[in-house]
This record gives structure tokens, sequence and C-alpha cells, in this order.
């Protein structure tokens, strides 16, 4: 039993080596991967636009529930300038490109194998969308696209009085 | 809707959807009821079309199914199934259906409705079987009522409500918790309390029936998760319960009188219980895989003690097909009053017990679960755990559920 005890000690030792990441209050410079292969820097990749970042995995129910929601957002909000991107987190090309194969998306999917650009932004949940405005700000953080998130958006795209 | 997070496959999973996670999206459905009038120009599509909702109002946004089947065979003294001075059979086979329904009343409110049902056939476990023979099976429903009210945005409280009935027993329990999110989320302080009331006959080993008796029990509850890094959370509690009343199973019987005769199992009045526990998760991205581990002590009035390890992997074998393993040890002194042979020149007002489930005791439990997540929100798992423990007892348990959300 005092055997087990060690054991768990342990364990938590060794976990608090990782501290949690902090959260970015602005877009940071850090390179997108293309799923093709590729770099692209996430400021370049949104191009100054209103815009929601997607972070996701192929695993993530949560996630998938969430695509149809983001698949009319960009629908209906492309053309007045709103730039959805999908940020696939934790897994590898050939995952995503499988599941890619299987589920195509309309809006652009980048991909950070080793949580890079997700530790930048600050984030350790999924699904999570991050609002950004045109100044490159994170503007809201939320777990689903519900209406306030969607209140949001529509507020930064309306033009200024 | 669940949130997920790194370390949060078993979340992922749907073993286990986190209060955490929820309150969260309360939150954000209660702002959105506020904050989506606020804008006023033209839509190219309309909200309700582009989130998929079609009301703000009451809904039924969860629904849960669940079998279990749960058989034991074994031996204990305290059961009437066997010789007088030997241990009779504790044979029982109880079938669970369970269903639970999850209610949305509003952005701030949501409940949680669950109806376990009870099938027992049993040779010890229903004392009029015991003493009759009259039937072999029991039936036992109950109804439980779980409301959550999100106060601001780091502040939740809950409560419960649950009422159980059956053959010769009723209970009732209502409780109270808080939890306040702290860290930027990353830390949550939780406490709460419970008191349940348990009103039953009492039925005598003999047969006898004097009247009714009560007991009731009183449970207060710390807990801290914290979140260690992206990918580790913590977790700590401590509980203490109180419980007075008659406290024994009445018709359970302890050998006694060199083997001669049988008298009945007499309990202190009162009885006060704590443990405290420290869990920790570790998810590994590379391989979809999540590790737990718990470590739990128990100790109480009556002298018991107890130690329980466990360990669970949950490993995604395909991207919709998870599968859980789970080790439990368990390590029990008994409870100071456990006698298998109650002397003859003791007084009868001593305590006693020959219940084999407070005698000393080691158990290990073994468990295999696989879970499927179908497509939209709907989930089937199936499940079996063996388990079993040195002083004669082992138990085999099948489950099966389905889980759906709207």
């Amino acid at each position: 039993m005092r055997s087990c005890l060690w054991l768990l000690l342990c364990f938590v030792g060794c976990a608090s080596n990782r501290p949690p990441v902090a959260r970015a209050a602005v877009l940071p410079a850090v390179e997108l991967t293309r799923v093709n292969g590729g770099g692209e820097s996430l400021k370049a990749a949104l191009g100054g636009s209103v815009a929601v970042i997607d972070l996701w995995a192929t695993w993530c129910t949560a996630c998938e529930q969430q695509r149809p929601k983001l698949e009319r957002l960009h629908e209906a909000y492309f053309a007045r300038g709103l730039h959805v991107i999908g940020l696939d987190v934790g897994e590898t090309p050939s995952v995503l490109n499988a599941y890619l194969a299987a589920h195509r998306t309309s809006y652009p999917i980048y991909l950070d194998p080793d949580f890079r650009v997700a530790d930048a932004l600050g984030e350790k949940r999924l699904p999570t969308l991050l609002v950004i405005d045109r100044e490159g700000r994170i503007i809201r953080r939320s777990p689903a696209l519900d209406a306030q998130t969607l209140a949001t958006i529509k507020a930064l795209l309306a033009p200024a009085p | 809707m669940r949130t997920e997070s790194r370390q949060g496959v078993v979340v992922a999973a749907g073993i286990d959807t986190s209060k955490r996670s929820r309150r969260r999206l309360l939150r954000l459905l209660w702002c959105a009821s506020s904050c989506v009038a606020a804008v006023g120009h033209a839509d190219p599509a309309s909200d309700a079309a582009i989130l998929g909702q079609s009301s703000e109002g009451p809904r039924v946004d969860e629904f849960r199914l669940r079998l279990t089947s749960y058989y034991q065979e074994g031996h204990g003294y305290q059961s009437k199934a066997g010789t007088l001075a030997g241990p009779g059979s504790e044979r029982s086979l109880i079938v669970q259906p369970m269903m639970l329904v999850g209610i949305r009343q509003n952005a701030r409110i949501h409940h949680e409705v669950v109806v376990p049902v009870d099938i027992v056939s049993a040779a010890s476990v229903n004392a009029l079987d015991v003493v009759s023979h009259a039937s072999a099976v029991n039936e036992a429903i109950g109804v439980e009522l779980t409301s959550r009210f999100d106060l601001t945005d780091d502040d939740q409280l809950t409560s419960n409500l649950a009422w159980h009935e059956e053959e010769p027993f009723g209970s009732g329990s209502f409780g109270l918790g808080y939890g306040h999110a702290m860290a930027d989320d990353n830390a949550l302080l939780g406490i709460s309390g419970q008191a349940t009331f348990d009103r039953f006959d009492y039925l005598q080993s003999n047969g006898d029936r004097h009247g009714r008796r009560n007991r009731s029990a009183l449970n207060g509850n710390l807990n801290l998760s914290q979140l260690l890094s992206p990918t580790t959370v913590f977790d700590a509690s401590y509980g203490l319960t109180f419980q007075q009343g008659t406290l024994e199973t009445t018709y359970n019987s302890v050998p006694a009188f060199g083997g001669t005769s049988r008298i009945g199992e007499r309990f202190p009045h009162s009885r006060t219980r704590n443990a405290v526990q420290a869990r920790v998760a570790q998810h590994f991205p590379e391989t979809h895989t999540t590790l737990r581990a718990a470590y739990r002590y128990y100790w109480d009035t009556f002298q018991l003690r107890a130690h329980t390890t466990e360990f669970e992997l949950h490993q995604y074998l395909f991207p919709r097909l998870i599968v859980r393993g789970s080790f439990r040890y368990y390590a029990q002194a008994g409870v100071d009053f456990f006698t298998t042979a109650f002397p003859a020149h003791e007084s009868l007002l001593l305590p006693r017990t020959a219940d084999s489930d407070l005698a000393e005791f080691h158990a290990q439990e073994y468990g295999l679960k696989l879970l499927w997540l179908a497509r939209g929100q709907s989930s089937l798992d199936i499940g079996y755990f063996h388990y079993f423990r040195d002083n004669g007892l082992y138990a085999n348990v099948f489950s099966f559920g389905y889980g759906g959300g709207f």
C-alpha cells in the first residue's frame, strides 16, 4: 500500500513540471503549418480581417458537433470579411488528412502537431473558438459557437458608425 | 455539447462530463440571451439558422439509458442461508435499468432526472425471502433530481433531491453544493452537504417484525481540482459523514452460543465516517492515452480502516472507439466488533456483526469497457467488471449504456 502512495505522489510531482500556459491577449507571432505542408504566419493567414480560429482535433466529438455551425458561419459571413480557420491540435498530418478526406470543410485547416500554436495562444481546451478583431486582438474565447460569440462576431463586422 | 480538454480524453469519451464544462456552457448560454438582441444590423443568415437552435426555451438536451446486471456468489456469516454455525449464501442477482433525462430550463438552470430501478433476486439480501421464502424477487424504484444554477461566471449552486422505495424500506435525501472557479478556471473549489433519512421495517432474523425504525445521515464534502499542466489534472477531496439511528441490518444474524443458535446483529447507535482521496489524470496527446490514478483512505468510529488504490487507462483505438481498462485494489481492516461466534458469556447488549462486508479482507476488481462514439451526440458502451475478495465473495458485473444529446 505504501508503494502505491509513493507512486501516486511521484506521478503528481512529475506532472507539475509543465506549468499551465499563459493566455495571450493579442495574436502571437507564430507560424502555421498547412495541411499540404509549407508554412504561413498566423497574422498573414487572417489577413487583418475579423476572424474565428477553431481549435479542434479529429477525436473531439464536441468539435465535430460544432463544425456544421462553423460551416454555416463561414458561408454566411465570408463575403462580409470574416475569416474562419481551423487549427487541428496535437495530431499528425496523416491522421488529419485521413479525416479531411472523409469530412470536407469549406474553410482552411492548419496543423499544430506539437501544441506550439495552441500554447502561444494560451489555450488548453478543445474545442475553443477565438474571436479576433481587425487589429489582431483576441476579443473572445468560447468553447462553443453560441449566441454571444455570434453576437460578438457580428458586432466586430459591423461598419463603424 | 461538451467542452474537452487535452488532459480530458475521459471527458471526450463521454464517460464523465465534467461539471465545469457544463457550467461553462450554461454560462455562455445565459450570456447569449442578453447579448444577442443587442446587434441590430441586417444578417445574411439568421442566428438561429447558423446556431441550429430552434428555441432558447426549456428543452430536453440529454437522454441516457443504462442496464447493469450484478451477480455475486459467496458466503457470509450474517446470512441464514446455511448452517447455524457456518456461513450462508450471499448469492444475489441485481438487474438495474436506469434512465437519465437532462432538461435545460433556461440559460442559467439545468436539471437532471435519474430513475433507477433495482430488481433483486437473492438468497440473503431480501429479509422476507430469508425468513419466509415468500418471494424470490424484490423490486425497488427511486427518482433523483439534480439541479444546477449559475450564480455568476465563477460560481455555481447545485441541489439534489432523491427518493427511494422498496419492500420494507424507504429513503429520502436532499443536498446542496457550491462550486467556485479560480485562477482563470484552472482551479475549482467545491463544498457540498447532504442529509439522508431512512425508514424501514424492523425485521428480526427470526422473521419477527417489530414496527418501524429510522436512521439518518449527514454528509459534508470538500473538493479541490487543480490543473497542474495542460495535460494534467489533480483532484483532492475530504468527506465527513455522521450517521445515527438503527444502523444495523436488522435481519442479519450472528452465530452464537457455540454454534447452537443465532442472534441478531447489533451496532452502536452512531457512526462517524471519514474519507480522503487524491486523484491525478495525465493525458498523453501523442498516443491519445489518458491514465488516471487515485488513492483513498477511509476510517470510522467502528474502527474500520480501508485503503483503495485505483488505476484507469483510457485509450482511443480508433477515432470513435475508446477502450477503458481499470484495476482497483482494496484492503480493509474490519470493524472491532466483527465475530463469527458470539460467546455465550458476553452481554447481548454488546455490538456484534458477522457481516462479511465488515470483516477484514482484501479485494480486487478488474474492468474493461468499450465506448463507441456515434455521429452526433450519441454513444454506446458495453462493460464487464470482475470483483473478488479473499473472504469468499466474487461478483461479475455487466453493463450496457446508450446516451444521446440534443
